[in-house]
């Protein structure tokens, strides 16, 4: 196996997956403080409304809301995730590396001009985007409806193309990589389910980004050549301008055909990554593999059929509504087995508290919570009251915020020792577990009580509105904790800095854990497993396996008669 | 580099699962227009026009191209269909016989001429005054053939690189078909839906 010399070909322009999954991992950090950033200044706001307003308008309260999202969504947890999968999926299915090297490669340097343009678009007349994460007509169309529907609108696009071409780039390499390139021995009912989940993951990406591409271009083309197909004749300004006869609704289909997928390509790795986590501090078999990958596969396939849910308030038709309403209802039976199956995973349990651990755990609550409040949201009769007000910021920040991120936490301090062959610190750990979960968990849910008391979203100023007022109580203390959640990742980025030169040094398999990446040395060299690809005889999770046998057997160990 | 490293027949079937994946996700993105299409057509100020009939020669060359294209792919997989061993076509750079040398490169001219074809229909509705946004449907006419060509010329560059490389040949041979199911399908939303 040839190996590529010099600073540059070694950690820049590097072939090696497990060099550009820890690349992507760092770019989605780096894209993390900035995001949060962006929260506590929204928060702040929300909390102090009418301190430094003049400095701080309503276009950029809407504008940096917009970037909130866009960062957090596609270059916070999708990076994360494309880091960890593209660092996990060789080693875990015995492979040198993916199957496209170079594409590899050129995916991640695909998404870096990609930041880029989205950061460089703050700076920019008008600002950077304002029309939500969501881009909707007209706001996104019409390039004088507000300062951010200008130039920044248009960088907003440029990168998020960029950002769709190099995350189909990557998901063609997953699937690829997946199917093929897996080592005698590991069928798919051996592979670990952390990579089941990425496989269901990067199948509905390949689907459901065309449509949002689609939608991207027309949007383009109402913006620059004069057409007509989300834009409509409108009052701007009490001025009437003659736009044409588009329908901005149909911009929300194309775009929920991709966004209501897209919660579940980030979810579903998340979930499958704490189903991974979990063995190695219980010392038992997971629970539920196959049925959970049943779960999975049958999301994958709801979960492109109900992207009406999203739009119960826009005047649909009560018997579709009907219609998405039932569907949405019915992904409840399957991600009920995922959430019992994390829960019974649990069972007798000899249990080892670690801080990868901590985290799983949290996510579990987390998926329990966020489910819950999924059920009001997917029935057209509790959405319409709940759909404009802080119960659908809380329910999908525990979704695909708290649920993310906690195992991507987790996820990260897991398997941090096969990235850097170091350790994180335990204690920082620790801090950092109960500062974030804590208040994480307490700031959403926090939130639906402020939607069950009618608080709208989208909104400056809530102190403009009287009936806004009977909670206003809540906002001070979840803006403190906002804070003190933002403070408490500096701890995290110390850790992980400090710890991948300083950390103590990680044996091959610091977990005692049964997959093949932790038969590999600590880091793994170029091309993982040495001279020999491993073979694998058994299933991943084979831990206490019976009275009088070793605690845990790894997939490579031989079966004896 | 490490491409090198995967034993021919992963590669083959990788290359395999590769195409198969880039099929589903562009077929994705014509069915999203597809869509897009049926909702706009049914709104105010639909109204359709004729469409040149260059049209019709242009889909004639398309059908041509992919006849050659196949005759290509064919003459050079014969000897695995005796064997019946699929696993190896990959290694397989045996050259093709008398006409079916030139089946690929008159596959490639054709397709180009396509192009040509289809920008001499643009050129026909600019002359009567149709422009992009002139109406809906003119809009959908040209993004959709747009959006078509710039698959097609993706296409044909990767039947050109099999000109030189014959163990892609059957995978790019197998996108341009669907290239050309894509353009009955472009064809049949145009003049028939809506």
């Amino acid at each position: 196996m040839e190996h590529r010399q010099g600073f540059l070909g070694k950690y820049v322009f590097s072939f090696d997956h497990k060099v550009i999954g820890i690349q992507y991992i760092v770019t989605a950090i780096l894209m993390a403080v900035i995001a949060g950033a962006l929260a506590v200044i929204i928060r702040t706001r929300l909390a102090w409304p009418g301190v430094g307003a003049k400095a701080f308008p309503p276009e950029a309260y809407i504008s940096f809301v917009t970037m909130h999202g866009t960062l957090m969504v596609f270059f916070v947890v999708s990076l994360a995730l494309s880091g960890l999968a593209n660092f996990l999926i060789p080693l875990q299915i015995g492979a040198r590396d993916m199957a496209y090297p170079f594409l590899n490669m050129l995916s991640f340097w695909t998404v870096v001009p990609a930041c880029l343009i989205m950061l460089a678009s703050f700076f920019v007349t008008g600002g950077a985007a304002a029309s939500g994460w969501t881009a909707y007509p007209p706001l996104s169309a019409v390039k004088e409806a507000v300062p951010g529907s200008g130039l920044g609108q248009t960088l907003w696009l440029l990168g998020m193309a960029l950002f769709i071409f190099s995350f189909t780039m990557g998901g063609l390499n997953f699937l690829t990589t997946t199917l093929n390139l897996r080592t005698r021995g590991m069928t798919m009912r051996r592979m670990p389910i952390t990579v089941w989940g990425f496989l269901v993951a990067t199948v509905l990406a390949i689907l459901a980004f065309p449509p949002l591409t689609a939608a991207a271009l027309m949007l383009l083309a109402d913006r620059h050549l004069d057409t007509s197909f989300f834009v409509t004749d409108m009052l701007m300004g009490g001025k009437y301008r003659a736009l044409g006869d588009g329908t901005p609704l149909l911009f929300q289909h194309l775009f929920w055909f991709l966004g209501h997928p897209e919660v579940y390509v980030l979810v579903l790795p998340c979930i499958c990554m704490t189903f991974d986590i979990l063995p190695a501090f219980t010392r038992r078999p997971i629970f539920g593999y196959r049925p959970s990958v049943y779960a999975m596969l049958v999301i994958g396939v709801l979960s492109m059929i109900v992207w009406g849910h999203h739009m119960f308030v826009t005047g649909m038709n009560p018997y579709v509504g009907k219609y998405f309403s039932i569907a949405t209802v019915i992904i409840t039976a399957p991600f009920s087995i995922l959430g019992v199956n994390l829960l019974a995973s649990l069972w007798r349990a000899r249990m080892r508290f670690a801080t990868p651990m901590l985290f799983a755990l949290a996510v579990i609550s987390a998926v329990g919570l966020g489910g819950f409040g999924g059920l009001f949201l997917g029935t057209m009769t509790s959405d319409i009251y709940f759909h404009d007000t802080y119960f659908v910021v809380g329910h999908f920040h525990l979704m695909i915020g708290t649920v993310t991120l906690l195992s991507i936490f987790g996820a990260t301090y897991f398997w941090f020792p096969k990235m850097f062959g170091r350790m994180m610190d335990e204690r920082l750990g620790r801090w950092h577990f109960w500062l974030t979960a804590g208040p994480m968990i307490t700031i959403f849910v926090l939130m639906h009580m402020q939607g069950l008391g009618g608080m709208l979203r989208r909104t400056y100023d809530p102190s403009l509105y009287p009936y806004n007022e009977h909670n206003s109580t809540l906002r001070l203390p979840i803006t403190l904790l906002a804070f003190l959640l933002f403070l408490a990742q500096s701890i995290f980025v110390w850790n992980f800095t400090k710890s991948i030169f300083k950390g103590e040094k990680a044996p091959a398999n610091p977990w005692e854990a049964t997959t093949l990446e932790w038969q590999a040395p600590s880091p793994p060299p170029h091309g993982n497993f040495g001279e020999q690809l491993p073979v694998v005889h058994r299933f991943a999770y084979e831990y206490s396996p019976g009275e009088g046998q070793a605690d845990f057997v790894p997939q490579t160990v031989e079966k004896t008669a | 580099m490490t491409a090198d490293a995967l034993p021919a027949p992963v590669r083959a079937q990788s290359n395999r699962v590769l195409v198969v994946a880039l099929i589903a996700t562009t077929a994705m993105l014509f069915t999203a227009f597809a869509a897009a299409y049926l909702e706009r057509s049914g709104a105010r100020g639909w109204r359709r026009l004729d469409l040149p009939g260059i049209l019709w020669a242009n889909t004639l060359v398309l059908a041509l191209s992919s006849v050659a294209a196949e005759i290509a792919r064919r003459s050079r997989a014969r000897p695995f269909d005796a064997v019946k061993d699929r696993s190896n076509v990959a290694s397989f750079t045996g050259k093709p016989q008398g006409i079916a040398r030139w089946a690929l490169p008159a596959s490639v001219l054709l397709g180009l001429l396509f192009l040509a074809g289809q920008a001499a229909a643009w050129a026909e509705l600019r002359a009567e005054g149709v422009f992009l946004p002139t109406s809906p449907y003119a809009s959908f006419f040209y993004l959709l053939t747009a959006i078509h060509a710039v698959h097609v010329a993706a296409a044909l560059l990767a039947l050109s690189v099999a000109l030189t490389r014959a163990r892609i040949l059957g995978l790019a041979v197998g996108f341009w078909h669907f290239m050309g199911i894509v353009w009955l399908y472009v064809l049949l939303i145009l003049k028939v839906l809506g």
